[in-house]
Formats: structure tokens, sequence, C-alpha cells
């Protein structure tokens, strides 16, 4: 039966440590020892010595392994949440739609509040004679190199190497479609076996942003339509249902 | 605030998904969305949403009707006068999310204009009926339509549907002439009147695509009831306003297209199936409103009742401590 769950925020940390609970914004993070080094991840912000809680979901911890540095980090804590409206973070890929070009960058739209600026000089092999042919309509799937609160997101097409690196001008055809942030984070989570499963049966390309947008594309247009379709009701399946989803689509598609 | 653009990915996969006969909801190229209608406590108040209820793809108008009286017009003295107002919601979609959005543009004006040519100029509602004093004292009724979402296309068919069941909701207070005598029964004296319509002239847009291999002289894939992505995307659209008499009311060409007159004719006649469908809708609904004022089931008229039929809370449970201790499969 389940146990009687304490409203009183105080006891908390008298239960043997839980491995995940419910929080609100505003609810403090006993489960942190304060001596300890910690990563704060998404969800999470410090206030002093102490960290409070910013987005209402689960709270999760990982231990990281351990390392001979002093001040290296015991643990990552952070706060699942369900949303559908993407916040730049650095570092993420997206999926953005060019919006126009004005002087010398790109304007993308990211999702975001503001659009994205991508510079010309931000693709493999950009120079100042040779410019990317990107036209406005176009998608793109670039890396945020600035996302701040303050400022407008900046996009790349390029890494650190100045590799392309699988970004770049989405073309060939494909759909665009767009799902809720935290069916995102499953797909791309090891745990989950979606594309593993569809990928066995049906070929297909697919370039998933973590502002909620995905790029799918197949051979034909049913088999691009039916992934879309099987991506976006993955949403609540764990992994048994989702194989005997995978295992429905792949016989409609084959007609049987 | 600027909607976010189709890119031209999405626009190719449209087009090449329709040389298919395949559209992206999963609907066959000639089926229309669903349709529910509801009627508003208040007479002459109706709400109707096209497509699934409650999701960002559904589109939803609420229409009122409403009277005042007011001096005719001087070249038409024995006549009432209708007049529609279109507003576009804040929220109904990002692009009328500011100031200048919510004038509603372009789209606005179209609709406000099909509505006004479907329903005052095809003279569906009788105005004569309308008239208390000529010359003096005629019955105004001011059609307020508010378009709450238009994300998902459809809004001028939606549109015209919510207005027709507001107008046939709509119940004006009884007048009485004794001599020169004018006297206006309040409700609570006299039992409101329906306003008398002719006829039921319903909007229906259908949208052309170009085929993308042959000449252009081949035959276009021809869409019902197109979503906003459709929209954007196709070469043309044909609105007609067609009563179940099929008689023709309204006819609004838009786009870049050349039409045989033989392709008017036959979407008329879908068109004309789609408001027969409508009207019996509107009759039904109407008939089980009427049924339940009549029998003074005042709890199960207007919009929170039928809102309460389509939520959990119909489904009745003891409450109980929810156990968070196994949340490893959220």
């Amino acid at each position: 039966m389940p146990a009687e769950m304490e409203l009183d925020p105080d006891n908390v940390s008298a239960k043997s440590s839980p491995s995940a609970r419910v929080v609100i914004p505003g609810d403090p993070v006993p489960e942190i020892p304060p001596s300890d080094v910690v990563i704060l991840g998404p969800g999470l912000r410090r206030e002093g010595p102490h960290a409070i809680v910013t987005r209402p979901g689960v709270l999760r911890h990982k231990p990281l392994p351990s390392s001979a540095e002093k001040l290296a980090p015991k643990a990552i804590y952070w706060v699942d949440t369900h949303a559908k409206r993407y916040v730049a973070a650095r570092g993420e890929h997206v999926i953005g739609v060019i919006l126009a070009k004005a002087g010398d960058t790109f304007r993308v739209d990211i999702g975001t509040s503001e659009p994205a600026s991508l510079s010309f000089m931000a693709f493999e092999g950009a120079t100042k004679k040779n410019r990317p042919n990107a036209l406005p309509g176009d998608v793109v799937y670039a890396k945020l190199l600035v996302a701040s609160r303050d400022m407008e997101p900046e996009l790349v097409c390029v890494d650190a190497y100045g590799k392309k690196a699988g970004m770049g001008v989405l073309s060939g055809g494909g759909f665009v479609f767009t799902t809720p942030l935290h069916v995102i984070r499953k797909l791309l989570s090891p745990d989950c076996v979606l594309l593993k499963t569809l990928g066995d049966s049906i070929p297909f390309e697919i370039a998933v942003g973590m502002n909620g947008r995905i790029w799918v594309r197949c051979k034909s247009v049913k088999e691009t339509i039916s992934l879309a379709n099987a991506i976006s009701v993955a949403e609540y399946m764990n992994n048994d249902e989702i194989k005997a989803m995978s295992a429905k689509l792949v016989n409609a598609l084959a007609g049987f | 605030m600027r909607d976010v653009p189709l890119s031209n990915l999405e626009r190719q996969f449209l087009l090449d998904a329709l040389e298919e006969s395949k559209r992206l909801d999963g609907r066959s190229t000639p089926q229309r969305r669903p349709l529910e209608l509801h009627f508003g406590r208040v007479e002459g108040t109706a709400l109707v949403s096209v497509g699934e209820t409650q999701s960002d793809h559904a589109s939803l108008v609420y229409a009122q009707a409403s009277a005042s009286i007011a001096e005719p017009a001087v070249s038409r003295p024995i006549e009432g006068m209708l007049n529609i107002f279109v507003t576009y919601c804040g929220s109904a979609a990002a692009r009328f999310a500011d100031a200048a959005g919510t004038a509603g543009g372009d789209e606005a004006v179209e609709v406000t204009r099909l509505l006004e040519r479907c329903l005052k100029e095809s003279r569906c509602l009788d105005l004569e009926s309308l008239c208390i004093v000529a010359e003096e004292k005629v019955w105004q009724i001011r059609l307020d339509v508010n378009i709450l979402s238009a994300a998902a296309g459809g809004v001028a068919d939606a549109a015209s549907v919510a207005a027709l069941a507001a107008l046939a909701h709509f119940k004006r207070p009884e007048v009485t002439l004794q001599g020169d005598q004018v006297t206006i029964h309040p409700v609570s004296e006299r039992d409101p009147v329906a306003l008398a319509i002719h006829h039921y002239p319903v909007l229906s847009t259908f949208a052309f695509f170009n085929r993308q291999k042959s000449g252009s002289n081949a035959e276009k894939i021809v869409c019902v009831d197109p979503t906003w992505q459709e929209e954007q995307v196709m070469a043309g659209k044909i609105v007609f306003g067609v009563n179940p008499y099929r008689e023709i009311c309204t006819l609004h060409l838009a786009g870049q297209l050349l039409i045989d007159k033989s392709v008017v004719l036959r979407y008329a006649h879908v068109a004309s199936q789609h408001a027969k469908s409508v009207v019996d809708l509107i009759k039904n609904q109407l008939h089980e409103d009427t049924q339940k004022r009549l029998a003074g089931q005042t709890e199960e008229i207007g919009f929170a009742f039928a809102f309460k039929q389509n939520s959990i809370l119909q489904n009745v449970k003891p409450a109980e401590m929810v156990s968070t201790a196994n949340l490893e499969h959220v």
C-alpha cells in the first residue's frame, strides 16, 4: 500500500535517502550535503550556500565517478520537467528555420523568444568569397554557441575543429515536426530503444533538435509520416510498449 | 510576434505527400475535420470547434447575436439591419499576439467579407420581419464573431457555422403595437421570439494544388477543409457559400488559379452536402437545447455543461494519497 507522503518539507531529509521526489519551484534541496561539491543541472539554481528548485518536476541525482582532485564534484542533481517552450542553453544542438539574411548573418528561428543569429562564416569551408548557399525558409541543424538570458542566441554550424560534424542545411527532402522537450530527452537517452527498434526495420535519417524539433527522412512519404507519428505517440510508453508499437508499425507499412 | 515560418522542406513534403493523396493529419483529400457545436446559456451564443477539441490543432470560434432598436436606413425604411463584426482573440495564434495583430490584418478582412456576403447579401435573415415602425424603429441585429483559436486553419468555415447557429439560437423581445403605442415586452412578461431565417448558407473551403510533374493543364489536387499549413502551400482556393438546396450564395476565388466551370459546379455540390449536414447539426442541437429549457433543466444547458462532458472529472474516484515512492518510470 502506498506510504503516507509527508507534506512537511522539514522532515524530508529524515527519510532514508529517496532516489527521486516531486518538487515545485521554491523548494529547498536538503538532499545535497552542504559540504559536498556538486553540479547543479537544469531546474536548480544556487542561492548563496543553498540550492533552490526553479522548475516543477521530479528531482533526480546521479553520483559522478570519484576523482583524486580536491574539488571534483561528487554528484549531479537536476529536475526532470515536462515543457514545450524551449529556453536556449549553450552547447545544445537545435533545428532552426532561416527567417532572413541580415548583413553577414542569418536570422534563424529556433523557438526561443528572439530569433538567433548564424554567421555566414560559421559553415564548413566558408570564406568571404565562398558563401553558404542557404536561403530564407531552409532548415538548419546547428549548435548554440552563445545562449544567455540577456543576449540574443548565436548559432554555429561547425564544431571546434572547423568541421561540419553533421550540422548545416538539411536538404534532400524530409519532414520537420515538433514534440515536447521531454520527448526529445527521452529519445536521446541511452535507455530508450525507440530509434534503435525502428531503425532495424525502416531505414531512416534523423536530426533531433533540443528545441523540440525533429527532422526525419525515409525513402517514401508513407514511411516518413509513420515514423513521425511513431515518435510522437511514444511520449508515455515504456520500452516494452515501444517494441510492440514498432512491430505493429512495421507490419502495417509492409501491408499486412 | 510572428508565427513559426513554414520551412521549404515542409512545403515540399506537403506537396510530395499530396501527390500521393496523403495529408499530414491522416485525412483523405475529401475528408473534413469533425465539427462540434455547443450553445450557451444566453440565447444567441454558439461555440464551434473544428478538429480535435482543446488541442493545438483545433480552430475555435465563438459567435454571439444581440439586438437593439435603431432607425432604419433611408433607402430601406421597412427593413431591419444585420451587422457582422469579426475579431481575433490575442491568443488565437502567435501572429495575433500583439496589438497590431488583434486588428487581424488581411485574414480578418477576408473572413469578415466572406461572412457578410454569405449572411447579409444572401438575405438569409428575414429583415422585413424586424421592422417595428416603418421609417422610425427597426431591430438591428449585431453578430459578434470571436475567433478564439486560429492556429489550425478552417476559420471561415467554422465562423459561418457559429454565426448561423447564433442567429438560429437567438431570441429577440416580443413587440406589440397599439395604434401609435409601441410596447417592447421584457422577457419576464412575454417569451422572446426567434428570428426568421429563410435558408442556411454555409461556407466551405476547397484548396487547390498544382501537380508537380505533369504540365499546368493537368487536373489539380483538391483538398477540402485545408489546415493552416495547407493554406500556406496551396496555389489557390475556392470558398463556396451554399445552402442545403444547392443554391450558391457566395463564390470567392483566391490565389493564382484558372478553373473550369465544371469544377465549380462539382465542388458546389460537395459544399451543399456539407451545408446539409451542418444544418442538420444546428437543428438537432437547437432542438435538444429547446427541450432542456422547456423541461426546466437549467443545469444541463450552456457551455459549462457541454465541456464537463469532455472532462476527466466526469469519472469519480474517492480521494486517496498518491505514493511518490516509485518514480523511476516517470
